[in-house]
């Protein structure tokens, strides 16, 4: 544990505290690429976009292709989102940083403040005392967590009808009946591909300004584990109560 | 009680042969999916069982599952469906009508009380009483839950009977309601399909006098023999979609070479039915095999799936757009909202520093 390491860089110095283990760094990495391609591969099993220049069709497999390379990386991604999930119990994570206390009114009071300041560009001085996630975006994770069970509980229960009684129908046959038919349940898993593709445009954009303009280390933090403070900086408690003040 | 006849008696009486009556239990095993070794127990059911009467119910439907039925263009097949249902009350058919057919029914039925089989084709309007379906002077309802009394068991025959077709389509003014919903104290099947394949109504009829009991049924109790595949998986264009050749206009050259319809609305991927593999009329085709993307007539609700060329998901939603609308424009407007975001922030940060630049020259200035 690198904690309270003070670390020098040209102009200040800053502190830099090791926030991501590595499980959580390559778990991240592994769903970039596996979302990447799940998207991908997935707009194009919706509509097909490009036709292989053949006249027979032995002569291609583009749309199996795409399906199973959308099928394995499915079941990438659920294992990584499985072993994820166990890891905020048993990593560091949830212990040190991963604060998900919704019964407490203060949770929400902080995610209000927090969004309020993000949306007038308050940008307080004065850092939270949360190094992990605020309680915004530990909301936003779990919604995220929640949105990519459904995706995968919708897809699993596609994938099912393949093989009727199989292995996956009986694992998650019972999700058709309850989304109200097969029709249904792709609309909801397209509908949920479209919030996930917004997530990612917002994540993107917000973890580089946060890198380059606040200085918060953010997107380095993914790769380092490493995120950045002020030298001497205080977390403050309970801010929304400092900014009534 | 008198003795009823077989249905290979039946058959005999009008003029069909011992060899066509035997491939009529031959492809009937084949339909049911059954193997070869069950085909002899399927002849001597047929020899010896006394023939089921089934009454044949009309309420609120267009009459295409009987069209359907009897309209098979193959002798042997339309005299054997009409052969193997002793259908004792079917108004399109019979020859009996007014106080005459009515008295034949409710006769009939006392007499067979518990062995015989009711076919229902059509959804029960419920609204204002049922007043909006009449039969005989009763409403569809009375007459459907007085018939179901006695009865063995109880086919929905038709996707207005198994989960409501056009008489059920929003807004459902006459507040119809499938059968299974109406029924639930007598084992009902569902054959949807608008209309269903006459071979489909025929298995199933012959596996309950075969066997006494239904056929295996899915969760939306239909017959998984028939409705336990979708019509993608066993289409004949199938090799296309997997090599991504796609119709993108009816009247493209694709569409003449025979490529997969996915492009044109086929709802073949998430439509349940045996069309692809026993197909209609005798085996002659099918509506993908004519060009002609499946309208997923099979499936609940289907009538409002609407327009029914292009894939449910892509189905707009109440009123103004589709899925994929709805999430472009939530994509775009997240990147808009965070780009201005990012910007004003960025802007603010600058002009800040600015300030504090100014600041600080003054101090030295001073």
């Amino acid at each position: 544990m690198q904690a309270n390491q003070i670390y020098r860089v040209e102009s200040e110095c800053v502190t830099r505290y090791y926030v991501w283990d590595p499980v959580v760094r390559i778990s991240h990495w592994i769903n970039v690429i596996v979302v990447g391609v799940l998207i991908f591969t997935g707009l194009y099993i919706s509509t097909p976009f490009y036709r292989p220049n053949v006249d027979e069709p032995f002569g291609a497999s583009i749309m199996a292709t795409m399906k199973n390379l959308h099928f394995l990386s499915a079941i990438i991604f659920t294992l990584n989102g499985l072993f994820r999930a166990y890891w905020w119990f048993a990593g560091n994570t949830y212990r040190q940083w991963f604060r998900f206390h919704i019964w407490r009114a203060d949770f929400w009071k902080e995610a209000w403040w927090k969004l309020k300041d993000y949306i007038t560009l308050r940008y307080t001085d004065y850092e939270l005392h949360t190094l992990g996630h605020n309680t915004l975006a530990t909301l936003t994770y779990v919604i995220l967590f929640l949105a990519a069970s459904v995706q995968g509980l919708t897809g699993f229960a596609m994938a099912g009808r393949i093989n009727p009684g199989g292995f996956f129908d009986t694992l998650f046959g019972w999700v058709i009946p309850l989304f109200g038919g097969e029709a249904n349940v792709r609309m909801i898993h397209k509908m949920i591909m479209w919030g996930i593709i917004g997530f990612m445009i917002h994540h993107i954009s917000f973890v580089i300004y946060l890198e380059v303009f606040r200085e918060k280390g953010m997107l380095s933090s993914m790769i380092t584990g490493l995120k950045t403070r002020p030298l001497g900086w205080e977390p403050i408690e309970k801010p929304w109560e400092k900014g009534k003040k | 009680m008198q003795r009823q006849e077989t249905f290979y008696e039946a058959v005999k009486r009008s003029g069909i042969s011992r060899r066509d009556f035997l491939r009529f239990c031959l492809l009937t095993t084949a339909y049911l999916g059954l193997e070869s070794t069950m085909f002899p127990k399927i002849v001597r059911a047929l020899e010896s069982k006394p023939r089921p009467p089934i009454y044949w119910l009309n309420f609120a439907a267009c009459t295409c599952c009987t069209e359907s039925l009897i309209r098979s263009s193959h002798p042997l097949i339309s005299d054997v469906i009409l052969g193997i249902i002793s259908l004792d009350y079917m108004e399109t058919i019979q020859v009996a009508a007014g106080h005459q057919a009515e008295e034949i029914v409710w006769e009939g039925m006392k007499k067979n009380f518990g062995n015989y089989i009711l076919a229902v084709e059509g959804s029960v309007p419920t609204k204002d009483g049922g007043v909006y379906c009449t039969v005989g002077g009763m409403t569809a309802i009375e007459y459907l839950k007085k018939a179901s009394q006695g009865a063995k068991a109880i086919i929905s025959v038709g996707s207005c009977s198994s989960f409501g077709c056009v008489t059920t389509a929003h807004p459902n003014p006459t507040g119809a309601k499938p059968i299974y919903k109406l029924i639930t104290d007598k084992p009902v099947v569902n054959l949807p399909g608008c209309p269903p394949i006459a071979e489909v109504i025929v298995g199933t009829i012959v596996h309950l006098i075969t066997f006494d009991s239904l056929p295996a049924l899915d969760n939306l109790k239909r017959p998984k023999v028939f409705y336990g595949q979708r019509i993608h998986d066993k289409c004949y264009r199938r090799a296309f979609f997997d090599a991504g050749m796609f119709v993108e206009k009816f009247d493209d050259e694709g569409a003449r070479k025979g490529w997969c319809l996915y492009k044109v609305g086929c709802r073949g991927p998430v439509t349940y039915n045996a069309c692809s593999v026993v197909k209609w009329n005798e085996g002659v085709s099918f509506p993908i095999q004519s060009g002609h993307p499946c309208l997923g007539c099979s499936e609940p609700d289907y009538w409002d799936n609407r327009p029914l060329y292009q894939h449910v998901a892509d189905v707009p939603l109440p009123g103004f757009a589709t899925a994929d609308d709805i999430g472009k424009g939530f994509a775009i407007g997240v990147a808009v909202a965070t780009g201005a975001h990012l910007v004003a922030s960025i802007v603010k940060k600058a002009s800040q520093k600015a300030k504090e630049a100014k600041v600080e020259e003054k101090k030295k200035e001073e």
